[in-house]
């Protein structure tokens, strides 16, 4: 354990005292907004999560006693809380008909190719994508965008191993790349 | 498609991945994450609050028990001391004596639906004789002693009492000729 963490989980141990509690969320609120909207992609859905996760943490702080990691250890909180959030309220996917729809934007726009990666289309399409994906591929490139976890820390929320993490990765960015070239929308871009 | 389009692939899907995860809460969200905190009741109130819910909970179902095996007990010792019967009631054949009387199920406190629905006992006298209460030994005692008294206290009383029955007749015909 780092000295970072154990000072975090030292912290948080004493969460009987506010201001460790106040800390802790001052610290991990946006990691935890993060994964909640990478499960959600709603803002007010993302916000409800991230106090449902922290009223969570504030009830099961006495389990804090026996963790390594504080920050996966939110994190996987927050994850379950989202999941159970998306399991409850009614699938919104995006059609393939609004992700063809933006493939033909990028490609009639003229674009540098950060401009494309930038568009609101080619999230769009990304959206629309990973959504196809299989759960457990989903699972791993969702948290992935969140930028501030790890492999590592990803395995832990995911309660795998890294390796299995990293395998899952790959193929799902193998499948996400045979797609976008699929869509082609890499035709019009300029290099 | 050769080596040059799958390395644009992987730049474009890694620029895309990094401004798809690229997203911030609203101003002020550990603000009001905190003062959602600050209003949720603290663990310890909500544990004071379920040890207070259990505590009442127990108290509630004691006092009801206890109460259901008080009647019971009582309704048990009105049909033994029954005058006239011994037992709660006659089987008519050794089986049933081992299948309804109480005696055989000493466990239970509650009196079986045997039991409730014996027959009523047969009565010498009703209502049943009863020894006589502090009030009416003293009533008797005085008799004994103030006979003489004791007799105009009662005409006096039986006056009164036929003076009041007059009373009310004649109301009584004020109110239907009235009508």
């Amino acid at each position: 354990m780092t000295e970072q963490a154990l000072t975090q989980n030292a912290l948080l141990m004493t969460a009987t005292n506010e201001d460790a509690l106040e800390a802790a969320v001052r610290e991990h609120a946006t990691l935890v907004y993060r994964i909640a909207y990478s499960v959600s992609r709603n803002h007010y859905d993302a916000e409800d999560a991230t106090q449902e996760t922290f009223l969570r943490v504030l009830r099961y702080r006495r389990k804090l006693e026996g963790v390594d990691d504080p920050k996966t250890w939110i994190a996987r909180i927050a994850w379950r809380v989202a999941v159970e959030q998306a399991k409850k309220r009614p699938a919104v996917s995006l059609s393939q008909t609004k992700a063809q729809n933006a493939a033909a934007e990028i490609r009639a726009g003229g674009k540098t190719a950060e401009e494309v990666a930038a568009s609101n289309q080619m999230a769009i399409i990304l959206e629309s994508l990973i959504a196809t994906l299989p759960e457990s591929l989903r699972d791993a490139m969702r948290l992935s965008t969140v930028e501030e976890l790890l492999p590592a820390e990803i395995a832990g929320v995911l309660e795998t191993s890294e390796a299995s993490v990293r395998s899952r990765l790959f193929r799902a960015r193998q499948i996400l790349k045979e797609k976008l070239k699929a869509l082609e929308v890499n035709h019009g871009t300029k290099r | 498609m050769g080596l040059s389009d799958r390395d644009q692939f992987d730049e474009l899907l890694d620029g895309a991945l990094r401004h798809y995860g690229e997203v911030a809460p609203r101003a002020g969200l550990e603000g009001r994450v905190l003062a959602r905190l600050a209003a949720s009741p603290s663990p310890l109130r909500i544990r004071w609050a379920w040890v207070a819910v259990v505590t009442a909970v127990v108290v509630i179902l004691s006092v009801w028990i206890g109460t259901s095996r008080r009647g019971a007990y009582r309704q048990n010792v009105a049909v033994k001391l029954a005058p006239g019967q011994t037992t709660p009631h006659t089987p008519t054949s050794p089986g049933q004596q081992t299948l309804s009387s109480p005696r055989f199920h000493p466990q239970r406190s509650r009196p079986s639906a045997t039991v409730a629905l014996a027959p009523e006992p047969a009565l010498k006298q009703f209502p049943s004789p009863r020894p006589m209460s502090e009030q009416e030994l003293m009533l008797v005692e005085y008799v004994e002693h103030y006979p003489k008294e004791a007799m105009l206290i009662a005409k006096e009383q039986d006056e009164f009492q036929k003076k009041v029955e007059q009373a009310q007749k004649e109301a009584a015909e004020d109110s239907m000729s009235a009508q």
